[in-house]
């Protein structure tokens, strides 16, 4: 007997228990029991119900216990006893129910990488494609492109080639020179077309229909050296501006066609001769080569 | 009648477990403490705490048992028995946690290199 109430002395000095506290509320619980109470009452509005409910009835049976030793023995060591492990089998079950809460976060920390990844492979596998899509379109458009140009090259072509029976087609570096003989498009001396000079400037106007929306015609006029400066550019501006009144009544672009008297200044042939004079008077519609484009 | 039984009962159990009951509590009690500091307790100022506490009831129950109080001993045995279980779970608490932690970073690290802007609940936190 003495050895038990040294050993409760050693005990309630471990546990640091108020002897005030024991010994004022004879009736009244520990504040042991005080403690396993709270820390039950915790445990069981957290995580603990949720993931460890096993853990959580260890405990409040540990509570109950502790409970009933309070009842039959109020202030006891015994109940000291049940409520330290009453206590401690709470803070268990809190502490084991915040570790299953913390797994839980994990694991759906890790179902939200996995969906990140998705996503982002998705997105990734989308903007791809949809670069693909982009290269295949400006492809397949760069494409048609080249083909109306080769066609309308061709169609230019071929209109030129026509042209080729009633006047001389040349490439020069200004572009394509188209040069028809002024006695077969004017009466001497004046600026009206001739009936057999329409016939011809109607194929005229069908090549310049046919060449490529972006290229420029220029109509130019030129005379011999018979007469004066003035009265040679004036009737060159007159020839070069009825041949491009004509082409736009053909239906040309008239934003596209201008018209320019060179007057004596530019001869192709000596104008000693009357042939080379012949040679001299002309019109020369000049079509600029098409600006180049970039692929 | 009922009470002479249990009393039967009782002492049946304390006889024929003898002295092998407390021995094997403290077996038990030790590996308890060595799992927990196997798991990093005393790395957490908490499960430092509650392994000195089961330290000390085993140290109690040792003495107890030198005189012959082997129900004081069960009872020491008991305490610092759960006193080890609770600084294990801390120490895997703490595991889980920092798992948790690092497994929602690595989120929102991928988030933020990705630019989205999704929501992220905080993360946990030991008691």
């Amino acid at each position: 007997m003495i050895s038990r109430h040294l050993t409760i002395g050693r005990f309630a000095a471990f546990l640091a228990v108020s002897v005030i506290g024991a010994g004022c509320a004879a009736t009244g619980p520990t504040p042991e029991l005080v403690s396993a109470r709270e820390a039950y009452a915790d445990a069981a509005a957290g995580t603990a119900a949720k993931y460890e409910p096993s853990r959580l009835l260890a405990a409040k049976r540990a509570l109950d216990e502790a409970e009933a030793v309070h009842e039959d023995d109020p202030g006891s060591y015994e109940e000291k006893h049940h409520a330290y492990v009453a206590l401690r089998r709470a803070q268990i079950a809190s502490t084991y129910g915040s570790l299953g809460a913390a797994r839980a976060h994990e694991q759906s920390a890790e179902r939200d990488y996995a969906l990140t990844q998705d996503k982002l492979r998705t997105s990734a596998e989308r903007g791809l494609e949809h670069q693909r899509d982009i290269t295949e379109q400006r492809t397949r458009e760069l494409e048609a492109e080249k083909a109306e140009r080769a066609k309308l090259e061709a169609r230019l072509r071929t209109a030129l080639e026509s042209l080729k029976e009633l006047a001389l087609v040349k490439e020069e570096q200004r572009g394509l020179v188209v040069t028809l003989n002024g006695s077969v498009l004017f009466v001497t001396g004046k600026a009206e077309l001739l009936p057999t000079a329409k016939e011809r400037l109607d194929q005229v106007a069908e090549a310049l229909k046919s060449a490529e929306d972006d290229q420029m015609f220029v109509i130019e006029g030129h005379t011999d050296s018979v007469g004066t400066d003035e009265s040679n550019m004036k009737l060159s501006k007159d020839r070069a501006e009825a041949v491009r009144t004509y082409l736009v009544s053909k239906g040309v672009d008239p934003k596209r066609i201008s018209a320019v008297g060179k007057g004596e200044g530019t001869p192709t042939a000596d104008n000693n001769p009357p042939e080379g004079r012949a040679n001299n008077r002309r019109v020369e519609i000049v079509i600029g080569p098409a600006p180049s484009r970039s692929f | 009648m009922r009470s002479y039984s249990v009393l039967f009962l009782v002492a049946a159990a304390t006889g024929c477990a003898g002295a092998s009951v407390p021995t094997k509590d403290v077996a038990d009690t030790r590996a308890a403490m060595r799992a927990a500091d196997e798991v990093g307790a005393r790395a957490i100022p908490r499960g430092e705490l509650h392994l000195k506490l089961a330290q000390d009831q085993l140290a109690l129950a040792e003495q107890y048992l030198k005189e012959d109080e082997e129900d004081l001993a069960r009872e020491a045995l008991a305490r610092a028995k759960n006193d080890a279980e609770l600084a294990l779970a801390l120490a895997k608490e703490k595991h889980a946690i920092d798992a948790a932690n690092e497994a929602r970073q690595r989120v929102q690290q991928l988030q933020s290199a990705a630019g989205t802007g999704a929501s992220v609940p905080p993360p946990p936190t030991q008691n």
